[in-house]
């Protein structure tokens, strides 16, 4: 990793001190003095500086990447010295970026969030330009490590997903090929989801690896959509088509094994729902809640005799009267569920500590606090709440 | 939650063994939180049974007829205030905070009913004529009014849109963006519009009446404001006078986002101006690698303004 590990750690421990001291789990005089050992070192931007900052980053780079191609103009007659000079170039962000992060501290500060892209896109398109392999196979079989290599030393959930999204490109135009690829395809996909979830999940539970949170749970929450997706039997019918109906080998009428298709379609959210009650997974749960939606559509996809608008309006009255029956039941009980926020939001006493927290973090004491703006809870935010200076 | 991170506060010993026990004992035992997914799910199924009825009823108008379905919104909409004013708590001019969960919903569900009414009544049988302006006037009025005597940032968002469409400027991206935006009248419509609602945040702000809706006006006020002064940069004649009001208006927004430490108007007044900036820049018609070298400069000088901005700006 390139980041400073003990002073990420800081940062978890800030957001551990923050849960733990409302519930008086430690007193104020522990608090101040974790608070004063792992006073953060890093440069975090609020929310929106960040993004101000990857904005002007990008036409920076943009508008700089432009002088140097109007200098080397008599370079650019063919693909492969453009390929090397990407290449150059993306050594140069690199190094920019490790400069950003060692010197200047920077952690998701935006100019590194920005860097690393370029410098990944660059080294990409400069491989490919180079070697000439301009197969999407081919691509994604470049890209491939380049992005996972870069997820994983710069802590980056969305070349993490990029990378999870091109091992599944090239799993499906390798075995696209084959006759019995094309047959089995869902089941290699499920194959390949389940090892994925088994192995992101053993790194989840992994303690040490507490500073990749972000990113193995953006990979958890997409095996967990792809093993659905490569059984949901909307996925399976409309993929068959497309892949078999051209050379003439198309079935006509359903696809064999739609009764399991349509069975695991409909049990994958429940088992899911399940799954995250049982382990207080709350990724699970909404992974589930969300294909419970999926689920509902392909139903209407198969079974086209039913009408939106009764489909609606009876979800519609299971969902209300389902909701609101659990919300008074945990209302009264409240043993391995509530239905109080997460914490003791509302307690005065986290408010103050969360205060505590992010004026450490910010290094400006007093500043007032940026409610959670959800809609409609009366706080309607929009923006201008989040983020003090 | 992480045990490596509680161990950490065991071995530089902040906390003793025994906490360390009980804040994993803790951490394994609290319970489960529901609470935004039974909330999310309530409202999915609110919003589905609604829009599957509304569905149903608009199908079947033939049978039901216009009256008994304007007899329902209103029914269904005074029911939505009636509750509101059955479970409203005293006015204040600070925030007023509601325990329960459904008022600031049933009272946006009661505005949004209210609109519904008010275009069906129109829609079917005319009552406003062409006076669309008072078509938007009256919830535009009632709107203010329910958003200051309940507290309610929505709605006070909605009395704004509404009061915008009643002086003819239809707050919509598209509607902005599109042709019908770069005339004459409806750019200094936008100015007066944009200085009135300022300067209501402002004076309320003063008064010390519902401080916390400022960040609503200020926000509507400086985007239709800018907004406006860019539209007429682009277009009109003597653009002298616009760039200054706009570098005016940055100036003042960015004293306003220092003095209430928001990041967010800190940059839309750095976005906003550096627009303005950048287009009298081309205006003067650069060549084209001048043009690059000034936003290679440009971009380095925002981002270490965004970086040093305490220093510059001279703030603790």
């Amino acid at each position: 990793m390139s980041y400073n590990r003990s002073e990420i750690t800081k940062n978890f421990i800030m957001d551990l001190a923050g849960k733990i001291y409302p519930a008086r789990l430690i007193n104020e005089q522990q608090f101040s003095r974790i608070t004063e050992e792992f006073k953060p070192g890093l440069y975090t931007p609020s929310f929106f500086l960040r993004m101000g900052l990857f904005i002007f980053s990008i036409i920076l780079i943009n508008a700089a990447f432009g002088l140097l191609i109007t200098l080397l103009t008599f370079l650019m007659d063919n693909e492969k010295t453009i390929g090397v000079l990407m290449i150059l170039t993306s050594g140069i962000f690199v190094w920019l970026l490790e400069y950003f992060i060692r010197e200047k501290r920077h952690y998701r500060s935006g100019i590194d969030d920005c860097l690393l892209y370029y410098a990944v896109g660059f080294f990409t398109a400069g491989v490919i330009l180079v070697t000439n392999l301009f197969e999407p196979l081919q691509i994604a079989f470049i890209a491939l490590p380049v992005f996972a290599f870069a997820s994983w030393r710069y802590h980056d959930s969305l070349l993490g997903a990029l990378a999870f999204i091109c091992l599944y490109v090239c799993f499906f135009l390798f075995f696209k090929d084959y006759t019995y690829g094309r047959l089995y395809m869902p089941f290699i996909f499920m194959s390949l989801s389940i090892a994925l979830l088994v192995y992101f999940d053993a790194l989840l539970k992994k303690d040490s690896l507490f500073y990749l949170d972000h990113v193995l749970k953006v990979l958890k929450a997409g095996s967990l959509f792809m093993l659905y997706a490569s059984l949901n039997y909307f996925v399976v019918r409309e993929g068959n088509l497309l892949l078999n109906g051209f050379d003439g080998t198309a079935l006509i009428g359903d696809i064999p094994l739609a009764g399991v298709f349509l069975f695991a379609t409909c049990m994958i959210p429940v088992i899911y729902i399940v799954w995250g009650l049982k382990t207080n997974d709350r990724l699970v749960l909404w992974t589930g809640l969300i294909i419970l939606i999926v689920t509902l559509l392909t139903l209407k996809y198969r079974f086209n005799s039913i009408e939106y608008k009764y489909m609606m309006t009876v979800s519609g009255l299971v969902l209300v009267t389902g909701s609101w029956l659990a919300i008074r039941y945990l209302k009264r009980h409240t043993n391995h569920f509530t239905f109080e926020k997460e914490g003791f939001a509302e307690a005065e006493g986290l408010m103050n500590a969360e205060a505590l927290v992010i004026s450490q973090t910010l290094g400006d004491p007093g500043t007032e606090i940026p409610e959670t703006t959800r809609f409609g809870g009366g706080s309607f935010g929009g923006g201008g709440a989040g983020g003090t200076i | 939650m992480r045990k490596v991170l509680v161990d950490e506060l065991v071995s530089r010993e902040l906390i003793t063994e025994e906490q360390h026990r009980n804040i994993l004992d803790w951490f394994s035992k609290k319970p489960f939180s529901l609470h935004w997914e039974l909330r999310t799910l309530l409202y999915t199924g609110v919003v589905l049974l609604a829009a599957g009825l509304g569905i149903i009823i608009y199908d079947n108008i033939e049978t039901i007829g216009h009256s008994v379905i304007i007899l329902l919104i209103a029914v269904s909409c005074s029911g939505c205030f009636y509750y509101c004013f059955r479970n409203k708590k005293a006015y204040s001019n600070a925030r007023i905070i509601y325990e329960s969960p459904w008022f600031d919903y049933v009272l946006l569900l009661g505005c949004m009913l209210f609109l519904a009414l008010e275009g069906y009544l129109q829609y079917q049988y005319g009552i406003f004529g062409i006076r669309y302006g008072l078509a938007s006037l009256i919830p535009a009025l009632l709107f203010f009014f329910l958003a200051f005597y309940f507290d309610h940032l929505g709605v006070l968002s909605m009395a704004i849109t509404a009061f915008c469409s009643f002086a003819g400027f239809t707050v919509s991206p598209s509607f902005l963006l599109g042709s019908g935006f770069l005339e004459n009248a409806l750019v200094f419509t936008g100015l007066s519009l944009a200085v009135t609602l300022t300067g209501a945040g402002y004076i309320l702000k003063e008064k010390d009446i519902k401080r916390h809706f400022t960040f609503t006006w200020y926000n509507f006020g400086f985007n239709i404001f800018f907004i406006c002064l860019l539209a007429a940069l682009f277009t009109f004649e003597n653009p002298v006078i616009y760039f200054c009001l706009l570098i005016l208006g940055v100036a003042v927004l960015m004293r306003y986002a220092v003095l209430e430490k928001s990041f967010y108007f800190l940059l839309l007044s750095v976005v906003y101006g550096y627009i303005g900036i950048t287009w009298a820049v081309f205006r003067m018609d650069p060549e084209a690698t001048l043009g690059l070298y000034y936003f290679v400069f440009s971009c380095i000088g925002v981002i270490w303004f965004f970086l040093n901005y305490k220093k510059i700006l001279k703030l603790k």
